[in-house]
């Protein structure tokens, strides 16, 4: 049987999709959102030599992770089912736990823990793509905004 | 020293690609990032990708703890960030700086800020942790 609230949740993933592939920054590093939905969000970042440390360190650079994180975080945001038209990252906390191998791609789960007013708590864990490798985690409060552009 | 410091740190093709510049004045190290359409995080306001304020807050802190260190020893490694972003970042160039908090023989901590027209209106602050390998 169909979520009873099947329309309005597909209704919020549009939303939230039409938001994070508009944005130019995630686009142009080959940042993807496969999954989205009802509070959740994957996000895969495929290894670059754009993304890269240094020329002699092909680890992906901590910068291009909090991309990831924080492009995560508002695609699980954006998807709740009390989503926001609009949401900024009030702040962000990284732990990088470990160091991506070089050449290794990452793969983003976000999960969107509580809206409470207009804040939403998020949470993010960061793995290598395939070898499931835990390299980073966040914790985030993101600012919502309802009733602009966007809908 | 620091000019081949500051040429490493730049050199990073991650930093080139975003377009961020590093140089050094009386005051320290200074990052600038010139405004770029695709530098943008959120289409409506339109404001500045906050990973991208993120990458360059942590670039400018880690080449200001480089030099402090006189490039010496081992690269210390990012642990942890933690970044309050106080205002959007405008459709303008970012100013960065950071300065070391306290670096001691086996971790150090470091603060960096960035701004856009004004100094006295930052748009975002982190603080940020570095662990420095044995040797």
């Amino acid at each position: 049987m169909d979520h009873p609230d099947a329309p309005h949740l597909a209704r919020r993933e549009a939303i939230a999709r039409a938001f994070i592939e508009s944005l130019p920054h995630s686009r142009s590093i080959g940042l993807s959102l496969p999954v989205m939905g009802d509070g959740r969000a994957s996000a895969l970042l495929p290894w670059s030599p754009t993304l890269c440390r240094a020329d002699d360190d092909l680890a992906i650079h901590e910068g291009a992770i909090a991309v990831l994180l924080d492009t995560a975080s508002g695609a699980a945001v954006m998807s709740h089912a009390q989503g926001p038209d609009l949401t900024a990252t009030l702040d962000l906390r990284i732990d990088h736990l470990a160091s991506p191998r070089p050449g290794a791609g990452l793969r983003a789960e976000a999960r969107c823990l509580r809206i409470e007013g207009t804040i939403a708590f998020v949470e993010v864990s960061v793995h290598e793509m395939e070898s499931e490798a835990l390299i980073a985690r966040s914790s985030g409060a993101f600012t919502l905004e309802y009733g602009s552009a966007g809908t | 020293m620091s000019r081949a410091l500051i040429a490493k740190a730049q050199a990073s093709p991650w930093l080139r690609h975003l377009g961020l510049t590093l140089t050094e004045d009386q005051h320290g190290i200074c990052g600038h990032l010139p405004f770029r359409p695709d530098l943008i995080g959120n289409p409506h306001l339109p404001a500045l990708h906050g990973g991208v304020t993120a990458t360059c807050l942590e670039a400018v802190a880690a080449l200001t703890l480089g030099l402090a260190r006189k490039g010496q020893g081992p690269m210390p490694r990012l642990i942890d960030t933690t970044i309050d972003y106080l205002r959007p970042g405008l459709a303008r160039d970012l100013q960065l700086r950071a300065r070391v908090v306290r670096a001691g023989r086996r971790f150090a901590s470091l603060e960096a800020w960035a701004w856009q027209e004004d100094p006295a209106r930052r748009i975002a602050e982190a603080r940020l942790h570095y662990m420095i390998p044995a040797d």
